[in-house]
């Protein structure tokens, strides 16, 4: 039996991904989104995530 | 996965315990009876162990749950098992809670269940009560919870940026204002204040931290003064009280001499030393003898007349007394500012050459607590004048320190929120991105699947209502309201209408079920059990059919399909083998008593009936046990020529009469064809045999009496009146006793199960029919 809610959840995540908002090896965001667990604290985890490695890459270009 | 048998105890209905034997080879399962026999039981009992729903009891306004339980029994006594191929699942009671208990905790079977409620709510209800009817199907409310956190997140970091970007402008506010007290220096506020920051206070604040020393040293000193001069008022006050009682005594001895405080001590001494005498007769002093009552009450009378004298003598005793724990606390209190001279008088020597004033203070004090007191008290005026120039220079560098300390704080908090509220405003730029994203993916997955669903509803719906200018099918959300589900259709000339408008009850009925069928089917993978729980209350006969067959060809898609019903249309589709049986597992439920509890029964009906009508000797009716006869009859006939692949002359509908089917059974076959029954052992097992009985005879006999069937059972006409009563009754009987070698007595069941590969047995092992293929 396929979850609609985790096929839903893969296919949010993916595009997240495409967007570049969030990162790509980020596995827990599937199961926490199929599940109803996600957190607003998650998502500003994942969404700072990719953020801090932005500007560490801005920066290390300077 | 497949249904092997369901076992169900004080619940619900099931007031004796009760087993539910599933055919696991066929995949749908038809549970007929009239109301009230327990068919929903038996459906909730399968609801209630594989999901957290109560079956039909959702329906309900209020649900009781004590009523869970069966009538008079315990909370802890249900139990509901199954047994599949893949495991035993079970669940019970708990007894506070009325929770269901499951064991294995998770991992059971995965089944949707669609009930007449249900089909009513999708149908009749508002668009937003229509997409709560299909919640279960459609429930993305995770992927929702998911959206709603990302929404909170998003709020916050609103919230924060705000805050960030109001700390920074009061942060800005100040420091301009700062930078333009000051002239507004180097062009730049920014600039200048990060040159302020980077100027070295320390020299100041050193410097402020002895003058605020030396402030602190005075004010210490000023602080102690204050309790010398509340210590001398007491010591003042003392000295005055003790001086008047003192000449309050003196009045009173010169007023009597004789009255001294001497003579009252000597009083006094001498009746406490008579009176602790047990006996005394004689007088210490003088010797001469005396009475103790009598002396004491003589000194008694003397003492109390001399009492404003004991009066003035203990006042001037207390006077004294206080005066002198008075001078002790001054004395302790002008030791105390001694100290704090003495550390002074080293702090600001140092001043002296630059003022000259306190030089004597400097220069006079030593270590006599007295006259270093005296000292301070002479030079008190030019040291309080001192402290006022050392207080004016430590608040003027302490407004340096501070001013220094504020732009240095609003230029931080500037560098701080700056880039605060840059990181701030990339996530809200991040998390607003990805709430739309999550949305429009949420909607655009909701609609997508209403959109494959309706497709599915579409398919079957024509292959229950071809050409009747119905179907267009179409559920979709409303953009305009939350979770409202719209549903559309066509009819015949109208397009996008909405059904309940024209289309009758059945036609809603089957739309409903269609809708369920297509979710149903839509999020299984062909392991799932689905529950038709009495959903078809009126169709008719060509309608059914085809929901027959449409029930049929969805089959595939689940491991199981649990029909009830009490649409006894339907039942009876299968029971004249007008609906492809082959398929079904058919059950039928006897009226439900307290006592007696489910009662489940295979469907064994129409012999019963031929029996009761072969024993009716009061009203013999030929015709109806001669048709009951023939379909009896026919029904076995059909079993055994599909096991033997017996055949049969070829026909569009497999409408084999009796004569066909007789015929088709082979001599090869009819050589070999025998049965043997067996009765229970002890072990409760059918292993002891109890007859063995060739078939060919009783073949042959129904041969020659087959006739009878049509004559008699079928037709009018002048054949048929020449059958004699005792040749109908043959028939009857032969047609019982037919059945009666085939039919299992326990279970109702053909011996269809091939377990050995030599013979077919019946269920409980009670018949086995030989041989396993015709020679």
């Amino acid at each position: 039996m396929s979850n609609i809610n985790e096929i839903l959840a893969k296919q949010i995540v993916e595009k997240l991904k495409m967007e570049k908002l969030i990162n790509s090896n980020d596995t827990q965001l599937v199961s926490k989104l199929a599940n109803g667990s996600m957190r607003d604290s998650d998502w500003k985890v994942a969404l700072e995530e990719i953020i801090n490695t932005q500007k560490v890459k801005k920066n290390s270009k300077k | 996965m497949k249904l092997n048998s369901l076992y169900i105890k004080s619940f619900r209905g099931a007031t004796q315990p009760v087993t539910v034997e599933f055919d696991s080879s066929k995949k749908i399962t038809m549970l007929f009876s009239e109301n009230g026999n327990g068919k929903s039981t038996i459906a909730d009992a399968l609801i209630c162990l594989c999901t957290d729903k109560m079956g039909s009891l959702d329906d309900k306004s209020s649900i009781d749950k004590s009523f869970l339980k069966s009538l008079g029994t315990g909370t802890g006594e249900t139990k509901i098992t199954l047994d599949t191929d893949v495991g035993i699942f079970s669940t019970s009671i708990s007894g506070s809670a009325k929770t269901f208990i499951k064991n294995p905790a998770t991992g059971q079977p995965f089944l949707k269940f669609l009930r007449r409620s249900q089909i009513v709510n999708l149908i009749n209800s508002q668009a937003s009560d229509r997409y709560t009817a299909l919640k279960d199907y459609l429930d993305v409310s995770n992927i929702y919870s998911g959206e709603e956190a990302l929404r909170k997140a998003l709020r916050e970091v609103e919230k924060d940026l705000d805050n960030s970007a109001s700390t920074l402008q009061s942060a800005i506010d100040t420091l301009e204002k700062c930078w333009k007290e000051e002239g507004s220096p180097d062009g730049d506020q920014l600039v200048w204040a990060k040159k302020q920051t980077e100027v070295d206070l320390s020299k100041v604040e050193n410097e402020y931290k002895v003058l605020a020393d030396l402030v602190t040293q005075w004010q210490a000193v000023g602080n102690k003064q204050k309790e010398i001069n509340q210590y001398q008022t007491l010591v003042d006050t003392s000295e005055t009280n003790k001086e008047s009682f003192a000449t309050i005594l003196k009045k009173l001895e010169s007023s009597n001499k004789k009255n001294t405080p001497a003579l009252l001590t000597l009083l006094q001494e001498a009746k406490t030393y008579i009176s602790a005498q047990t006996t005394i007769n004689k007088c210490p002093v003088c010797e001469n003898g005396i009475v103790k009552t009598t002396v004491m009450a003589s000194l008694e009378a003397q003492i109390k007349s001399m009492s404003s004298l004991q009066k003035a003598t203990k006042d001037l005793e207390t006077a004294a007394k206080s005066y002198d724990r008075n001078v002790v606390i001054l004395n302790t209190a002008i030791g105390g500012i001694n100290t704090l001279l003495i550390k002074y008088k080293s702090s600001i020597s140092k001043y002296v050459t630059k003022v000259p004033e306190i030089a004597p203070f400097v220069n006079g004090i030593k270590t006599d607590a007295v006259a270093n007191y005296d000292i301070y008290v002479n030079c008190f005026t030019e040291l309080q004048a001192l402290y006022s120039r050392i207080e004016t220079s430590a608040v003027k560098k302490k407004k340096s320190i501070d001013q220094h300390t504020l732009i240095k704080n609003q230029y931080n908090s500037i560098i701080q929120n700056s880039d605060k509220a840059e990181k701030l405003a990339a996530l809200k730029a991040a998390t607003n991105g990805a709430l739309i994203i999550v949305e429009a993916a949420r909607k655009e997955f909701y609609d997508n699947e209403l959109l494959s669903i309706s497709s599915e509803v579409e398919q079957m719906y024509q292959k229950i209502h071809p050409s009747e200018g119905l179907g267009g099918i179409k559920l979709f959300l409303n953009p305009k309201f939350k979770n409202s589900l719209e549903l559309q259709a066509n009819f015949h000339t109208e397009q996008g209408i909405t059904p309940q408008s024209v289309y009758s009850e059945s036609h809603l009925d089957t739309l409903g079920i269609c809708i369920f069928l297509a979710l149903a089917k839509k999020y299984s993978d062909g392991n799932n059990v689905l529950i038709l729980d009495d959903v078809v209350m009126s169709v008719d006969e060509n309608h059914l059919d085809r929901f027959i067959q449409l029930l049929h060809d969805e089959a595939a898609n689940f491991s199981h399909i649990l029909v009830t019903t009490h649409y006894r249309p339907w039942k009876d589709r299968y029971k004249n083998n007008r609906a492809p049986a082959s398929n079904v597992h058919f059950l039928e439920l006897r009226t439900w008593s307290r006592q007696n509890g489910i009662r489940v029964f295979n469907g064994h009906i129409a012999l019963d009936e031929l029996r009761q009508m072969l024993n009716n000797a009061s009203n013999f009716h030929r015709e109806n046990i001669s048709a009951a006869s023939g379909r009896i009859l026919e029904n076995i006939l059909d079993f055994l020529t599909i096991k033997f692949n017996c055949r049969v002359p070829r026909k569009p509908k497999n409408d084999y009469q009796l004569s066909e089917l007789l015929d088709g059974l082979s001599k090869d076959l009819l050589k070999n064809f025998k049965v043997e029954h067996f009765m229970k052992d002890i072990s409760g097992k059918y292993l002891s045999a109890l007859k063995q009985v060739d078939l060919k005879p009783i073949i042959d006999k129904l041969k020659a009496l087959k006739a009878i069937r049509n004559q008699v059972g079928a037709h009018y006409n002048f054949d048929g009146s020449l059958v004699s009563d005792s040749d109908i009754e043959d028939f009857g009987n032969t047609t019982v006793d037919f059945a009666e070698l085939l039919i299992c007595p326990e279970c109702g069941a053909l011996p269809d199960r091939n377990k050995s590969g030599s013979y077919w047995e019946t269920k409980t092992g009670s018949i086995k029919l030989y041989p396993l293929i015709e020679p």
